[in-house]
């Protein structure tokens, strides 16, 4: 059996990423829109955030959240996002910049749950991609893989990452592959400037 | 002294926020995109022009005069300067254009945020060269002296420049408070 290779680099070409998991996240954002630049109290910012997350489950494509899910989800992912030692409480630094706007304010903390979601979904999207397509090949496609893959980039990785061979890449599929993800960023990067 | 105190408060992180960080925040919620990604060049500097109109409409009301002209080229001059790599005249459009073509990183939603913080760090610029530093400028040296003393009783230290002497300050406002206004507008 034959490996489609061709299949396995359009799942993971970041237009096609872009177009098909990303962007919805910013299609939910984007309309939406803040009733106040700094909430009044922490009352009226808890009911900005769960409002907002369940606008932006519901506008991405994601399904519904009731109020308690919408709150319970937005605060732990702010706790996440915000905490920087691990006696803080991040919810808490989020909920000072709504009040008194203090780092980018309220708006910065509703961009951060917006970007959390989209990186979690596109996550979500890779685990996808590794598990159906590339998990279930036996050891001889998994280095049938490898080879057809460097038989097209393999002077590009090798320029960029020289510890990675064939017969690494056959044993740490995932990590090769997210490695090839960030090579083509890297040289998209120069492209740019070029 | 009645001067130093206006200074002081003019440089306060409330005055910052409340009258620029704040007001420019607003203005970028008010405007929802048209379109997040493009294939056309003209589609995308119009969009981002129409978003510069709408910006300095609302900061400079009807006293000043934005027809969709002016806003396309401040937009792309923007672009230019802050996507651009400093060698190539329009580096920073053909940036645009690929994030608008593919959609990278949230395509016109992140310009529009980027030429809001521009907007944001003119506004502020504008400020403090015209407004604040004049009024430092007009201060005896011994009232300097005395703004500065009482400047990093406040804030200790120069956020960002280390510096801690008076005398050190009092040569170099100008670079001491747009180093203070970034920091302030960060944290």
């Amino acid at each position: 059996m034959s490996v489609d290779v061709d299949r396995i680099l359009r799942l993971l070409d970041q237009s096609r990423i872009n177009r098909d998991v990303l962007m919805a996240h910013d299609e939910a954002r984007e309309p939406f829109r803040l009733p106040t630049m700094r909430a009044r109290d922490a009352r009226e910012f808890k009911w900005i955030v769960t409002t907002y997350y369940q606008h932006h489950v519901r506008h991405a494509g994601q399904g519904t959240a009731s109020e308690e899910e919408a709150f319970g989800e937005a605060k732990r992912l702010l706790d996440t996002v915000y905490t920087k030692d691990p006696f803080q409480e991040g919810y808490n630094v989020a909920l000072r910049m709504g009040l008194d706007g203090s780092q980018g304010g309220l708006r910065d903390v509703i961009n951060q749950i917006a970007d959390t979601l989209k990186a979690r979904h596109l996550q979500k999207y890779m685990d996808h991609v590794y598990f159906d397509h590339i998990n279930p090949l036996s050891k001889t496609e998994n280095m049938e893989l490898s080879r057809a893959f460097y038989q097209r980039f393999g002077p590009v990785l090798r320029e960029f990452g020289f510890e990675v061979d064939e017969m690494t890449f056959a044993w740490n599929t995932r990590a090769a592959l997210e490695y090839h993800r960030q090579v083509l960023e890297h040289l998209f990067g120069i492209a740019k400037k070029i | 002294m009645a001067d130093i105190q206006e200074v002081l408060h003019a440089l306060s992180p409330e005055v910052l926020r409340g009258q620029f960080q704040l007001p420019h925040a607003a203005w970028r919620e008010e405007y929802v995109a048209r379109f997040l990604a493009t294939e056309s060049y003209e589609d995308m500097v119009d969009e981002l022009g129409r978003f510069v109109a709408h910006v300095m409409t609302r900061w400079f009301g009807n006293r000043v005069a934005w027809p969709a002209e002016r806003g396309r080229s401040t937009a792309v001059r923007l672009l230019n300067e802050k996507l651009g790599d400093g060698l190539h005249a329009k580096a920073g459009e053909f940036a645009a254009m690929k994030m608008c073509r593919h959609g990278d990183r949230g395509g016109i939603r992140y310009l529009l945020d980027l030429i809001s913080e521009a907007l944001l760090q003119e506004s502020v610029k504008q400020y403090l060269d015209c407004v604040v530093l004049p009024r430092i400028y007009q201060l005896p040296f011994d009232e300097s002296m005395e703004l500065a003393r009482r400047y990093l009783e406040i804030y200790e230290v120069v956020p960002g420049l280390a510096m801690e002497s008076p005398a050190g300050i009092t040569m170099r406002w100008r670079q001491v408070i747009h180093q203070h206004a970034r920091q302030m507008l960060a944290g």
